[in-house]
């Protein structure tokens, strides 16, 4: 097992890889009186066009989404929530763009969660009428969503920008995608996808880290896992083109929803040889001082009564480009459009700011490792985005400085831009 | 952990040391009892004190202060707690020792620099700050129907009467909104520092005597409250209520409203919430989950939630627009279940959820905070008698609680849309 320390906050993090190839990654606290767990594979929404073992598939959309709804069914008819239940345990599972994840937070039993956990995530079991049942609940979880503005303005912007990525539909997928799910399409997903190399299972909280992979060990050695034939995943080839610049929708919201979301290829900043972490640390600097709290910009916005509360922002990047949206609810959408597009023309950056960004960003790197949740979740986070767990994020914020920073802003400057404004709907 | 309590007249100090966290947390409480026309100027008060004062006019020029302080956070909460209304003016804090500076002293004098030096002049608040955050209140009170589930919630428990304390949002109101002026809220503010009882509670792994010096230099709270500030209400039994309307969702939102009636202390401490659990409070693994998503696939969420102070239970879900009758005649099953089928299993697994929970709690620094104040201001036991207590309930209590329970209130908000 190898131990290493996180810098500037006192914490290890444990990692050790099983021989069925299971990375667990821990960080263990005595401070704390619960523990976290999740367990994760490295197949979300958007995998759904691959090939395995030299035969190319084609997913329906939201089949990573309905195995996660099916995976706490067990072949002698209990559910996982029936163990999980009378151990007083809260359990729960999540699927994302890239990730699905199954979580257990407890604070006894230690054994027995982890064991369980990874019993019945190893333990597939599909049939027709679960199918069946199942797609009840999905589609009222979809319409569900349907009610959701929050939901649609990431949706809404994702339809926009994307061509070929698979992030423009839903992670459920539509109502009419999940009518042709069949057992034996998430059998193939599963076995796809659900091998412990294409997996990690990470712990934080109070827990021993040599206890939790001998417990792991014990459990996996009554399942056989073949030699794994990593999936090839299909090439996306994003084109440097938007589905559509500008875009409304009505909906249940009482003011315009707007998002301005910019497509920057990230061979804009090839010649200035940062690695995905430092472009995503330089981007995330940039835009909390043009648009963020302190922003002289949501300052004149909110004295002039264009917004009421912030300016939202949210960044995510694929291989081949960084999609940055500026979002906020407003009644005069044409003028703070305006305003954004003059903004981005005329981005800066100071050193004072720049201080006080890594200042304050080394401060909540210290204050997240209260929260076991968040602490787990920065993990996989990372893993899913670079690779490994950054211990050392706290030299890459001291490493970031002014000469870069007005490079990677210059170089933001191309981009494409596309608008999703959700419209009150008129109330019947 | 270790917890001192110090009285100093017209507030009193709490202090939690704790190594717990790398955060450092403080709560300046103001406790009244509830007047409905003064939510809205309350949210709109409290917003303002916490958006800018005279050493820092604009909301920019304190969000630079506060990121210099290592990204210290200040806000409010305004709760509605049965017949108490709650505001708790918030500060989170890295730890002084993890910084270079000594930042403590300036740290824990800013929020009382914002409630006791506010943007005021001639007994007005700034004309400018107040609009700004009329605006952002009237964007909190129109939001609420962004969210079908709240808005329905809100909806039903109009339908307890103009006067139930239960019956209205804490969000506030349009029309008291109206009524709003500069001189109005700075009228309001005098009354909250001369009425409202006060309690500052602190935690975190600092030196708790140069804490309790620094805030007795900066908490200069003057009045010494004596009057009554009672939690718990009493909503009358009345035959139910059936509500419909319609709504612009895809979903139809239905919302059943349970009156838990001449409860016991002990059954509202602890009966009422197990018997919350085993119906819909829990697992994925209560009554009204098997009957509605488990054994009838008609939604994704049902839930109960239970309103201890109000004395009342509050069941939400949303369903296909053409299932609304089915998912209400088996919510209405699911109620009579509880009164003569509840399995030992089910009565085990709800104590260890709620066990469990406890200890969870114990990890949040909210929550630990939350503990003492409601031991200390209300009927909350302490932690071990809470958790000696829950494992000694019984199904037969439950039975019993069961039969003081009658449906209030079945508002259905009908959805329009098959997708």
């Amino acid at each position: 097992m190898k131990k290493t320390s996180i810098k500037k906050t006192g914490e290890y993090v444990y990692t050790e890889t099983l021989e069925n190839g299971l990375q667990i990654i821990m960080v263990p606290s005595d401070k704390v009186k619960n523990y976290y767990l999740t367990l994760n594979t490295k197949f979300g929404s958007i995998h759904t066009d691959f090939k395995y073992n030299g035969k190319n598939y084609k997913l329906p959309k939201g089949t990573a989404h309905f195995l996660e709804h099916l995976l706490f069914n067990m072949p002698d008819g209990t559910s996982a929530h029936d163990y999980f239940s009378k151990l007083g345990s809260s359990i729960n599972a999540y699927t994302s763009y890239d990730i699905t994840g199954y979580e257990v937070y407890s604070n006894n039993k230690f054994k027995e969660n982890l064991s369980y956990l990874l019993k019945y995530v190893y333990t597939p079991y599909f049939t027709k009428e679960l199918v069946a049942s199942e797609k009840g609940i999905i589609t009222e979880e979809i319409k569900m969503i349907g009610d959701n503005p929050a939901s649609e303005i990431v949706y809404g912007m994702f339809r926009n920008i994307f061509i070929k990525d698979e992030r423009q539909y839903l992670i459920s997928g539509t109502v009419q995608d999940i009518k042709k799910m069949t057992a034996d399409d998430l059998y193939l997903a599963y076995d796809a996808f659900y091998h412990p190399e294409n997996m990690f299972l990470i712990i934080t909280g109070n827990f021993k880290p040599e206890e939790a992979v001998a417990i792991a060990v014990d459990t996996l050695k009554d399942f056989e896992f073949p030699k794994y034939n990593k999936p090839i995943l299909k090439e996306v080839n994003e084109p440097y083109k938007i589905q559509n610049k500008y875009l409304e929708k009505e909906m249940n919201v009482d003011k315009e929803k707007v998002t301005i979301c910019l497509k920057i290829p990230k061979s804009n900043f090839k010649s200035l040889k940062l690695s995905d972490l430092e472009l995503r640390l330089y981007i995330n600097l940039i835009i909390r001082v043009n648009f963020g709290a302190t922003s002289l910009l949501k300052e004149e916005l909110l004295s002039g009564g264009i917004i009421t509360n912030s300016i939202s922002t949210f960044l995510t990047m694929t291989d081949e480009y960084i999609i940055q949206a500026i979002m906020t609810s407003t009644d005069y959408p044409d003028y703070f459009i305006k305003r954004i597009k003059e903004t981005l023309n005329t981005l800066i950056i100071s050193g004072d700011e720049l201080n006080r960004k890594v200042n304050s960003s080394v401060s909540n790197l210290i204050m997240g490792f209260d929260e076991i949740e968040i602490v787990n979740g920065d993990i996989g986070e990372d893993i899913i985005n670079y690779g490994k767990y950054i211990t050392d994020i706290y030299s890459y914020y001291k490493d970031l400085n002014l000469e870069t920073a007005e490079a990677v802003l210059q170089k933001m400057k191309k981009h494409l831009l596309a608008i999703t404004i959700l419209k009150p709907k008129e109330e019947q | 952990m270790v917890y001192k309590c110090e009285k100093h007249g017209p507030y009193t100090l709490h202090m939690i040391k704790t190594n717990k966290f790398k955060l450092c947390h403080m709560e300046i409480i103001f406790r009244n009892n509830i007047v409905k026309e003064d939510i809205t100027k309350r949210n709109i008060l409290f917003d303002l004190l916490t958006e800018a004062n005279k050493d820092y006019p604009t909301k920019r020029s304190l969000s630079l202060r506060l990121e210099d302080l290592y990204n210290t956070s200040l806000y409010s909460v305004t709760s509605k707690v049965g017949g108490a209304v709650l505001t708790n003016v918030c500060l989170d804090f890295i730890n002084p020792k993890y910084t270079d500076k000594k930042i403590l002293d300036v740290t824990l004098k800013l929020p009382f620099d914002m409630l006791f030096n506010p943007l005021a002049e001639n007994d007005e608040f700034n004309g400018r700050l107040v609009e700004i955050a009329k605006k952002r209140s009237e964007a909190d009170i129109k939001s609420v129907k962004e969210s079908p589930k709240k808005y329905a919630l809100l909806e039903a428990i109009k339908t307890l009467g103009d006067n139930s304390l239960s019956s209205f949002s804490n969000v506030g109101s349009l029309k008291d909104l109206d009524n709003i002026t500069s001189n109005s809220l700075y009228k309001y503010y005098q009354e909250v520092l001369e009425n409202d009882y006060v309690d500052i509670y602190i935690i975190g792994d600092l030196n708790m005597e140069e804490v309790s010096k620094i805030i007795s230099k900066y908490a200069t709270f003057k009045i010494i409250k004596n009057h009554q500030v009672p939690y718990y209400i009493e909503n009358s039994k009345r035959k139910a209520v059936i509500k419909q309307d319609k709504f612009i969702y895809v979903q139809t939102n239905i919302v059943a409203i349970l009156n838990l009636n001449n409860l016991t202390s002990y059954e509202k401490k602890y009966v009422a919430n197990l018997y919350n659990l085993i119906l819909g409070g829990g697992s994925l693994e209560t009554k009204l989950y098997r009957r509605l998503r488990a054994e009838n696939s008609l939604c994704y969420n049902v839930n109960s939630m239970y309103q201890k102070y109000d004395g009342l239970i509050l069941i939400s879900t949303a369903v296909d627009v053409n299932a609304k009758d089915k998912a209400t005649k088996l919510i209405k099953q699911a109620i009579k279940d509880m009164t003569n089928n509840i399995t030992k299993e089910e009565l085990d697994q709800a104590k260890e959820l709620i066990i469990s929970a406890l200890h969870m709690n114990m990890d949040n620094i909210g929550k630990i905070v939350d503990n003492y104040f409601y031991h200390n201001t209300s009927d909350l036991d302490d932690f071990e008698t809470r958790i000696s207590t829950f494992k000694k309930v019984t199904t037969k209590e439950i039975y019993a609680l069961s039969k003081k329970i009658s449906i209030s209130t079945i508002y259905s908000l009908v959805g329009e849309e098959e997708l």
